[in-house]
């Protein structure tokens, strides 16, 4: 259904000239309302152009500097119907600095609807690796079984916000928590300018949060001087990550890391796997089991008062569930030696992901289950993706 | 418990194994119960352990281990003879009190046979009396070395263990809790409320076997029961853990029966008693958002805090082995031990001057 919009036009774009040095921003432009991906195209002239860094600055908050052109960015600006301000600071070599800011309308409606854009993460490949070459005419989107418009399409390095949730409970004493912190340190380390992480330390209750960083360093910071103590509460500390990623733009993500399953938590899974169908974030867990060659299946053989053998097996084929359906997978570990490869593994994969975004065709929002089918046009190619979402308001 | 009857009833000749100083082991064994009845209790159990770790080393056989009891009951028999079953106290206690040593110095199979020394005299000197205090001090013995096995989650073992404490004395209110434990932690749920039920008939006020009766009943399925004795321990419980869980299984009947308003509420008074509580303040976040109060939901998310190195979570406690109440039975224990140390001492008369028992003198060969 599309949408009768009456757009107030507010264009507050304004060009700084600062001596020889002139900033504009060819997009987004003033007027016209923005939401989900889009494109901020910063363009300088002037004589003391040559040379310039162009530092990108969105709602306030820095988006990093970019050191030569094309100055351009994709950026998520969320769904949410509200103004947008997009600032851009150009400093030449010479101390030189111009400046310039566009603010984006909120849609002006005679009934309030809430745009929803659904995106997807798409991991492509095939028997020989990943797939990094498809364009958007490559993929068909069916919901409901009724074939979507994709709207937005982006591949690469979009920039990504993610949740390091890392168990320190007692069981990880000593080398299973040192290589977990280590390879949670190799994960940082490939983020881009662009990428935030908190890092959350959890055990049966949460040890440390880092708050979302850019910078790689403060958040390696929180990862010393930890010690191994306490039980295990996944359920909530996956529910606290989801939630703190509620408030973030763009593409998220939760890494999970634990030695085993859930013990003490005061949430169930099913009622945390309700929230991972509201989410958009993707849940990598990885799954340290260190009982080689047993099947993933196999829950250990762990026993405690709040969940007994049969409700441990629930939880676990319930987390295992929530998490392939959010589009991520589970990465078992048999080894500490194999942990390092883990992390850095799935920060390549959300590196070569495609993000692919549409308005469904029924916007109605009555918390029923959308099954989503994603399709590559491209004989012999797989994608894996969220297999739908939760239509809630 | 009926072994250390029989041996000190009827002594039978064990083939030897190999060669058993038993003369050194009773001088030994002797000057260790020596100390003890000087009140010297540290340096008695250093020799009480040397004495055992030289006549049995560190992986005894069964055979072994039968001989060298043999030999130190017949030591504790000579004083028996000479005093009263109270004699038995300070042997107990000092045998109660290796078991703990011997575990922490890895040697499994003397610890084991502390406990089984100190579980057999206590068993075997409220037999004989036939009276309500030893009952009760034999309880308390075998109940401490449930709770001390406990802790290693072997809870089969413990349970057997704490099962021959309620044997001898049943109203054991740690037996009782412990064994409810075990229960729990295998699933046994309507196991552990009939010991729990039988915890409160002791001590109808006992807010944890109050608190398990409850989680128990919800986990079988009998809500509305279970709902009651959460509302009441909401009503008069003091202990802030007890109280905190209380308020999250509560919250948790009304989820299951899709209340989710009254789940609210509920989480929210007891975000409001203990606003630190991670665990009411993501459950009263998680039921907020389900009711579609996403604003309200992210502002309660918003006021969570790690807690570092705070304390343990309200759901760690309770999945913990309980405290079984036993250090004020330890310390009667010892009071008790201390109270018939001269008891000990007329006991210890008969050894002097190199004279050996009877059994000493019998197995002479072997040294």
């Amino acid at each position: 259904m599309r949408l009768v919009v009456a757009l107030l036009g507010m264009l507050l774009a304004t060009a700084t000239l600062a001596a020889d040095l002139e900033v504009w921003i060819d997009a987004p432009v003033g007027d016209e309302f923005v939401h989900g991906t889009i494109t901020f195209d910063v363009a300088l002239s002037g004589e003391e152009s040559e040379g310039a860094v162009v530092e990108f600055i969105v709602d306030g908050r820095s988006l990093g500097t970019m050191v030569r052109p094309p100055f351009r960015i994709n950026v998520e600006v969320g769904n949410d119907n509200v103004e947008h301000e997009f600032e851009a600071i150009a400093r030449a070599a010479g101390g030189v600095t111009a400046r310039t800011t566009v603010r984006t309308p909120k849609l002006k409606v005679d009934e309030r609807l809430k745009l929803s854009l659904q995106q997807f993460y798409i991991t492509a490949s095939t028997s020989n690796g990943r797939v990094l070459d498809l364009e958007r005419d490559d993929f068909r989107v069916v919901e409901e079984g009724r074939e979507q418009e994709i709207v937005t399409f982006e591949r690469g390095d979009v920039p990504l916000t993610s949740v390091l949730l890392l168990d320190c409970s007692l069981s990880m004493t000593g080398e299973p928590l040192e290589a977990a912190l280590e390879g949670a340190s190799l994960f940082l380390e490939g983020m881009n300018d662009l990428d935030e992480t908190m890092v959350m330390l959890y055990s049966d209750r949460l040890l440390r949060s880092s708050g979302f960083k850019g910078a790689p360093e403060a958040l390696r910071a929180a990862l010393t001087d930890i010690d191994a103590s306490g039980g295990t509460a996944i359920n909530d500390h996956l529910y606290l990550a989801l939630k703190r990623l509620d408030s973030r733009q763009g593409r998220s993500v939760v890494v999970l890391f634990s030695d085993g399953t859930d013990v003490h938590s005061v949430l169930s899974m099913s009622e945390v796997a309700e929230k991972v169908r509201r989410s958009q974030a993707l849940i990598y867990w990885i799954y340290l089991r260190l009982r080689p060659g047993e099947s993933v299946d196999r829950v250990p053989t762990y026993m405690a008062t709040w969940r007994d053998m049969e409700t441990s097996q629930e939880e676990f084929r319930e987390l295992r569930k929530a998490v392939e359906e959010s589009g991520g997978r589970v990465q078992v570990v048999d080894q500490l030696e194999e942990l390092d490869d883990a992390f850095v593994g799935i920060m390549r994969e959300l590196r070569e992901q495609y993000v692919i975004g549409y308005y469904p065709s029924d916007p109605a929002k009555n918390g029923s289950w959308r099954d989503v089918k994603l399709r590559v046009k491209r004989p012999g190619v797989k994608v894996r993706a969220r297999e739908g979402y939760a239509a809630y308001p | 418990m009926g072994l250390a009857l029989a041996l000190i009833v009827v002594a039978s000749p064990l083939a030897a194994e190999r060669r058993l100083d038993v003369q050194k082991l009773e001088k030994g064994y002797v000057g260790a119960l020596d100390l003890l009845a000087k009140g010297n209790s540290d340096e008695a159990l250093d020799a009480l352990m040397a004495t055992e770790i030289e006549a049995l080393g560190t992986l005894p056989s069964t055979g072994r281990i039968d001989r060298v009891w043999r030999h130190k009951l017949s030591v504790v028999r000579k004083a028996l003879e000479l005093t009263s079953p109270e004699v038995l106290v300070p042997v107990i206690v000092l045998h109660h009190d290796a078991y703990e040593r011997y575990r922490e110095a890895n040697h499994p199979v003397l610890a084991r046979h502390a406990r089984d020394m100190a579980t057999d005299l206590a068993a075997y000197k409220a037999q004989s009396t036939k009276s309500a205090a030893d009952k009760q001090f034999a309880g308390w013995v075998i109940a401490s070395f449930g709770e001390q096995v406990l802790t290693l989650r072997t809870s089969g073992t413990s349970a057997g263990i704490l099962q021959d404490a309620l044997d001898i004395s049943p109203r054991n209110p740690a037996a009782l809790l412990g064994l409810a434990w075990a229960h729990e932690v295998h699933g046994e749920y309507e196991e552990a409320i009939a010991r729990l039920s039988q915890l409160l008939e002791v001590e109808p006020g006992h807010e944890q076997a109050r608190l398990r009766v409850a989680v128990c009943k919800r986990r079988i399925g009998e809500l509305a029961e279970s709902k009651n004795a959460l509302t009441r321990l909401l009503r008069d419980a003091t202990e802030p853990w007890i109280r905190s869980v209380a308020y999250q299984e509560l919250a948790r009947i009304f989820i299951a029966g899709e209340r989710l308003d009254a789940a609210q509420t509920i989480a929210r008074e007891g975000a409001e008693e203990f606003p630190e509580d991670q665990e009411i303040t993501i459950l009263l976040a998680s039921v907020s958002e389900r009711l579609g109060r996403l604003a309200e939901a992210d502002a309660i998310v918003g006021r969570i805090q790690p807690s570092g190195s705070g304390a343990a979570s309200a759901r760690y406690v309770y999945d913990g082995r309980p405290d079984l109440g036993l250090e004020e039975a330890r310390s009667v224990m010892h009071s008790m031990m201390n109270e018939r140390l001269d008891l000990l001492a007329t006991g210890l008369r008969w050894w002097g001057a190199g004279t050996a028992s009877e059994e000493a003198v019998a197995e002479g060969g072997e040294g």
